[in-house]
């Protein structure tokens, strides 16, 4: 087949080439890498972490506490709070017992909406859930930073205890977990994985009606594709 | 209990089955045989590491916004996961495009919507178009191609981003798109006539502002 030369090799116009080169210079992000790894199951906390936290400068320059905050937040949570006893890779056993990946994907908010949208009846208090936060006027504090990485360990040793096959405990975690971070941002990943536990523990009916619930309120999550496929829509 | 609870019940349990478990979803590593996870797995990773970039330039010259690019990557790369066993090894990066091609194009029907409800309120689109000197930002070249490459149709423009844009010979592209060679070729042609049409466009456009 014959090749014509492309047209950034050809252009006489700068106003062209300029376009063309646009369309080739676009790279994704670190976030994006990390975002991805994350949804994939494929990165290990540890991974995670010391990726973000190699990001984590890089990040607070772009603002990026909106919708990617979790993963950059527990990053400089960890550089924070754990920098005198830990090395990038050192992080806490419950995160490295992992083979899947943390449940830790951000989701963005869509629209008002998804934003105003709580998770089922048993997290009330995510009536109260703030708005996602101004990266311009929100800082990374290290009590926020560490509330996030505190956060991370308690829904994780939730889905350690369900991939053990202990439903009834890893309710208990997520329990836990909902009075110890009301409006907590991973309350999304802790409602998918208490729809799971529900069923695990002979609770069907509240693992459907919550299910369907989650459908409805977060049509636009990463979750949802998911979600929607195992109820059938 | 009611049919229609029944029937969520059957996919609920279908849902937590761990052959559904294994297509890359996060929680349930004990149900699934450690071996084939762990190798589907390296597949994956390996095929993130090579092709983020180009799933991502993908999406944003097939007209996904810059903010909805995460997004769009992760949702093409869940298919590739939940769809890895049928994907023959080489096919990845055609696969990837394809379902790429379908995540822009449901973005840009969800923004055309979003359109068409604020169009009462929303201010009109400015038509300035910015002096060569402020081309030299990328951002800005970055809008003009986006509003170029609009104006190409859907077929024309997947051919135009995978040969002068990825660099694809136009053999790859008959392949990933399964189309005849000259089919590639003519799309081609027509696709960089709208881009030149396009960008003489912009350039009479500019011209009268410079005018007035």
């Amino acid at each position: 087949m014959n090749e014509p030369r492309r047209l950034i090799d050809d252009s006489p116009s700068e106003l062209e080439s300029a376009l063309l080169r646009a369309g080739r210079d676009y790279r994704a992000s670190a976030t994006t890498h990390t975002k991805t790894l994350a949804a994939l199951g494929l990165a290990s906390s540890a991974t995670l972490l010391a990726k973000s936290s190699a990001a984590a400068s890089l990040w607070s320059l772009k603002g990026l506490l909106v919708g990617g905050a979790v993963v950059g937040v527990v990053a400089t949570g960890v550089v924070l709070v754990r920098a005198p006893a830990a090395r990038p890779d050192t992080v806490p056993a419950e995160l490295e017992r992992r083979d899947r990946a943390a449940i830790i994907t951000p989701t963005t908010p869509k629209g008002p909406a998804e934003e105003s949208a709580a998770p089922p009846e048993a997290l009330p208090e995510d009536a109260a859930e703030p708005a996602a936060p101004n990266p311009a006027r929100t800082p990374v504090t290290p009590s926020r930073a560490a509330s996030i990485t505190a956060e991370l360990q308690a829904i994780d040793a939730a889905r350690s205890a369900l991939a053990a096959g202990n439903g009834a405990r890893a309710l208990a975690l997520l329990d836990e977990h909902a009075r110890r971070f009301p409006g907590g941002r991973l309350h999304l990943e802790a409602e998918v994985l208490r729809i799971e536990a529900l069923a695990r523990s002979g609770q069907g009916p509240t693992a459907r009606t919550r299910a369907r619930a989650f459908v409805e309120r977060h049509p636009n999550s990463v979750f949802t594709p998911r979600i929607k496929r195992l109820a059938g829509e | 209990m009611t049919l229609e609870g029944e029937w969520i019940g059957r996919k609920l349990a279908t849902m937590l089955s761990a052959q559904v478990l294994q297509s890359g979803w996060i929680w349930y590593p004990a149900e699934v045989p450690r071996v084939s996870r762990k190798r589907a797995d390296a597949r994956l990773r390996q095929l993130v590491d090579r092709h983020l970039d180009f799933v991502a330039r993908v999406l944003r010259n097939l007209g996904t916004p810059d903010g909805d690019v995460d997004d769009a990557v992760q949702k093409t790369f869940l298919v590739l996961s939940d769809r890895l066993d049928g994907v023959r090894p080489g096919a990845e990066k055609a696969f990837l495009f394809q379902t790429a091609a379908n995540v822009a194009a449901h973005v840009r029907r969800t923004l055309a919507r979003r359109r068409e409800v604020a169009e009462d309120r929303a201010p009109e689109r400015s038509e300035e178009v910015p002096s060569p000197e402020v081309l030299a930002d990328r951002s800005r070249a970055r809008v003009l191609l986006d509003q170029v490459l609009e104006a190409l149709d859907d077929d024309a423009r997947a051919v135009f981003v995978l040969y002068e844009l990825e660099e694809m010979t136009m053999a790859e592209i008959a392949t990933a798109l399964e189309l005849a060679p000259g089919t590639v070729a003519s799309r081609l042609r027509r696709a960089r006539s709208q881009f030149k049409d396009g960008i003489r466009r912009l350039q009479t456009r500019t011209a009268e502002m410079e005018a007035s």
